[in-house]
């Protein structure tokens, strides 16, 4: 740190932290700052004649455009009614029950974030559809039903609530289980000594002291809901319901027209952005249980008559989220042909090897796999550097670098996309037909992950390690390399490798920017569903799956490795 | 003198929350010398601003007034604005934490210095065994830090500070985590090594009886000041005011007035008595405790006040409700002037 002086120059350096600190500065606010800015900054461009908010009446004068907005509020609304109690409900029963298999159930609703929801919206489909769907079909034949469609319907609202009420899940789900893991068992014995029974305890001690996390984990997924594009493009048609990221697809892949679309995308990133300062107040002031070096002591609460039905409820959330759309789709890509004697084809890989032929599936992978790989890397890399100055030197500049860096988080993912198109299309960074920008909207989107998982790891290291590093004589770089990084090993790794599956199944901000040259493999997905071959969507949306399933079990086994070294 | 510190001065913030944030004095104007090869124990009570001082002297807290010196190097200053970063300062320290990296076994921990400093190889494996050994943790180099008890991780973490021999070792309440007789058996062993090695030490720690042990210069602090500075022969015989008197273990306090010549004294508790004459029945016994080698006993003077005194257990003893005499000896009473 520098030595107090007087002179002006160096009271800058002192604020500003050096040239580190004046290169991070300038990298958040041109690739967040500005585009976010150059978004909003077009759409008050009205007609010149002196018209404001032209554009955004126009946005809104069809009335498929306001019946977006009340998709967007209603959708949202109704899947956090049913998504956040069932999610604690399983957090506090794979964390603090005896449900039997719960330990080993535990880590699952989140891994579930592997399986994108395009993936899972186009499994229900092939389970649902009205006519040929796989469910529908055993359904007609075991009670005999001598219609040609139903019973069951993939494009209706409960199924699209369903799945988004799957999609949610793992974003309340893990918050909420770290906090009842973090719970001491002590305040709940301290309870039971004052008088207050099991349920009691539940309601006045331990759900109050989980408020904030739930709240925080409630936020982000609602924000997360709102930005949802993928369910709604597949299973919305012919519901009459209408949300915002779709509707600004359409404005612009449709209708060309850019103008309403960033009207659309500032008013909804102006709802999400307010929710996610909630949520930074939230978990500031609001966490009673603090991350400690050894996990809290804890008593597990016995059941007794639940404890089958409470561990069953948590099997069937898994197989019913993540294996049932997996099975159909394996099932589907195996039998080759869609029709309603789907249950009498033999099976073989004939679907996978006609992929290898069909344009653009082969370059999606290659393209996703590298994008997502250099956007993650990117996004880690900077978010540790970022959170490692403000919660370690601490310059007054390092928490409004942190502080925009964090902003993504509150952006719907689509809106990221409309965004770079705005600030990267001409002027002095003409980064739009290449695919440059498909990695910086990743490392974008991503930043905050990164950022948040790299405070979490540096709040779990002692501060004293690197002081000890420092007194033996090395550096500050120094210690980082040497010190900081193996220490952390695990969780930047998984920060990466989360980052990394979020990137590679991602189609909302992909789908504004991406090239010929550049398709991702969602978008190869979608063109492949759009062409009505079944049977190779499936097949391609299985690969896509054990690629991300595989991340994340080298992941899961090299954190194990880490470790155990 | 080896470390010279004059005149150190440090300010926090506090973050009041609502409240706006307040100035808060950790240390105010603090000067103390510790010559070479000896050591200093910096004590007193939490929040007194010992280890900010001891963080000051490594370079890990910037002083905002105040110079620091080390062989007669300047290694901070607010006059010539030098500042000279930890890793620089060629010192050891030893935290409370310890502060072993988990990721590596503890002869990497002791080898991290050496290497840092280009030591060769086969140099290096030499003066890491040497250390461990002289630790008397030779058997266990290739354990990570998890596997060891705390005691061997501190001596573990004293090996790694003492390895590239520096100037100047700082240890951080190095012996709070331990248990009480572990702790009496690595002070005596930190104090052997120290005198065996001879370097030049700076010591934390709240524990009045551990700094009495390990310094051979003791520092009092309190509430960011500097109260006494002195070996602990001079602070035990002279404290210099009666908080050092009642931190050095001085329990029985009286106020009172000394009569004309000094030959008699008067307080509320016992009256008008002459000194060094025992006064019967000045004195009832309350309880009585075997601690160690004593009979520890609670006599209740007259007004309720509670006094301490301690008696050999050869001696005559005392059954709780006896009346005793009590003698003031001018001799093994510290006088500090009062409000008058």
């Amino acid at each position: 740190m520098t030595a107090a002086s007087s002179s002006p120059a160096a009271g800058l350096r002192v604020r500003i932290g050096g040239w580190t600190g004046a290169c991070l500065l300038v990298i958040v606010a041109v690739f967040v700052a500005y585009p976010l800015l150059q978004l909003i900054a077009q759409t008050f461009g009205g007609d010149g004649e002196g018209d404001f908010l032209k554009i955004y009446r126009e946005a809104f004068t069809s009335s498929i455009a306001m019946s977006s907005v009340w998709g967007t509020v209603w959708l949202t609304l109704i899947t956090l009614l049913f998504g956040v109690p069932l999610a604690v409900l399983l957090a506090w029963i794979t964390s603090s029950t005896d449900a039997p298999l719960a330990r080993t159930l535990a880590l699952l609703p989140t891994l579930s974030l592997a399986l994108s929801p395009l993936v899972g919206a186009i499994g229900w489909m092939v389970l649902l559809a009205p006519r040929v769907g796989m469910l529908n079909l055993a359904l007609r034949a075991t009670f005999g039903l001598d219609v040609d469609e139903g019973p069951l319907n993939a494009f209706s609202l409960p199924v699209i609530v369903m799945l988004m009420t799957f999609y949610l899940v793992p974003y309340v789900y893990g918050p909420a289980y770290a906090a009842f893991s973090q719970v001491d068992a002590s305040l709940q014995e301290a309870a039971k000594v004052c008088g207050a029974g099991g349920k009691w305890t539940l309601f006045t001690v331990t759900l109050p002291i989980l408020r904030p996390s739930i709240l925080a984990g409630t936020l982000i997924g609602g924000v997360m809901c709102a930005s949802m594009f993928a369910i709604p493009l597949i299973l919305a048609s012919g519901t009459g319901l209408h949300v915002i990221p779709t509707q600004i697809y359409y404005y612009i892949n449709q209708e060309g027209r850019t103008g309403p679309a960033m009207a659309m995308a500032s008013l909804l990133s102006a709802v999400t952005l307010a929710a996610m300062l909630l949520y930074f107040r939230v978990l500031g002031r609001g966490r009673f249980v603090t991350i400690s070096g050894k996990g809290a002591r804890r008593v597990l609460v016995p059941l007794r008559a639940w404890r089958w039905p409470a561990g069953l409820l948590v099997m069937v959330f898994l197989f019913v989220s993540l294996v049932v759309p997996l099975a159909a789709l394996l099932y589907l890509s195996l039998v080759g042909f869609w029709s309603g004697n789907v249950f009498s084809q033999a099976l073989d890989f004939e679907q996978y090897r006609k992929l290898v032929d069909f344009p653009n599936a082969m370059l999606g992978l290659y393209n996703s796999t590298w994008l997502a790989a250099a956007g993650a890397g990117i996004a880690l890399a900077l978010g540790f550097i970022i959170s490692y100055r403000r919660l370690r030197q601490a310059y007054p500049v390092d928490r409004l670098i942190a502080f925009i860096a964090s902003l993504p988080l509150g952006v719907p993912s689509i809106v990221l996309g409309l965004a770079a198109l705005a600030g990267f299309t001409g002027g002095f960074l003409p980064l739009y037909g290449t695919a440059l920008i498909l990695v910086v909207a990743y490392a974008v989107h991503m930043l905050p992950i990164a950022m948040r998982s790299s405070d979490a790891g540096l709040l779990q290291v002692s501060p004293e390690l690197e002081e000890a590093g420092l007194v033996c004589g090395d550096s500050r770089t120094g210690v980082a390399a040497r010190v900081l990084l193996p220490a952390l090993r695990r969780p930047l790794l998984t920060a990466w490798g989360l980052s990394f599956i979020l990137l590679f199944r991602d189609i909302s901000t992909s789908i504004l920017l991406f090239t010929p040259d550049s398709v991702p493999s969602s978008v190869a997905l979608l063109s492949i569903f759009d062409q009505g071959w079944m049977t190779g969507a499936a097949a391609y949306s299985i690969v896509v799956t054990v690629i991300s399933a595989a991340v994340v079990a080298l992941i899961i086994k090299s954190a194990d490795v880490a470790e155990a070294g | 003198m080896f470390i010279e510190i004059a005149e150190v001065s440090k300010q926090f913030l506090q973050r009041g929350g609502a409240t706006p944030d307040k100035p808060f004095a950790a240390l105010q104007s603090i000067s103390v010398v510790v010559e070479q090869g000896k050591m200093l124990a910096l004590v007193g009570p939490s929040g007194s601003g010992k280890t900010t001082l001891l963080r000051c002297i490594a370079g890990l807290e910037t002083p905002d007034q105040g110079d620091i010196r080390i062989d007669g190097r300047e290694v901070f200053s607010t006059r010539t604005g030098a500042n000279t970063p930890t890793e620089k300062r060629n010192l050891g320290l030893i935290f409370q934490s310890y502060a072993l990296w988990p990721n590596m076994t503890a002869e990497h921990n002791v080898a991290y210095p050496l290497r840092r400093r280009n030591v060769p190889d086969a140099e290096c494996r030499a003066r890491v065994a040497r250390h461990l050994e002289l630790v008397g943790c030779g058997h266990l180099g290739d354990r990570y830090p998890h596997e060891l008890s705390g005691g061997q991780q501190q001596r573990i973490a004293l090996a790694r500070a003492l390895v590239y021999e520096p100037a100047v070792v700082l240890l951080d309440e190095p012996l709070s985590n331990l248990d009480t007789s572990l702790r009496e058996h690595l002070r005596a062993q930190i104090r052997e090594i120290q005198r065996r090695v001879g370097f030049t030490g700076v010591y934390v720690t709240h524990d009045q009886g551990e700094a009495f042990y390990v310094g051979d210069r003791v520092a009092i602090l309190g509430e960011g000041r500097l109260v006494q500075f002195g070996t602990p022969d001079e602070i035990y015989r002279n404290p210099n005011r009666a908080g050092v008197a009642a931190f050095v273990g001085a329990s029985n306090r009286v106020e009172g007035r000394l009569g004309a010549g000094g030959g008699t004294f008067e307080c509320q508790e016992l009256g008008v008595l002459p000194l060094a004459a025992p006064v019967p029945g000045a004195a009832t016994v309350m309880d009585r405790v075997l601690v160690g080698a004593c009979d520890e006993y609670t006599l209740e003077l007259r007004g309720g006040v509670r006094w301490r005194a301690r008696s050999d257990l050869r001696l005559t003893r005392y059954n709780p409700g006896e009346s005793v005499a009590l003698a003031i000896a001018p001799d093994e009473f510290l006088v500090y002037p009062g409000r008058a």
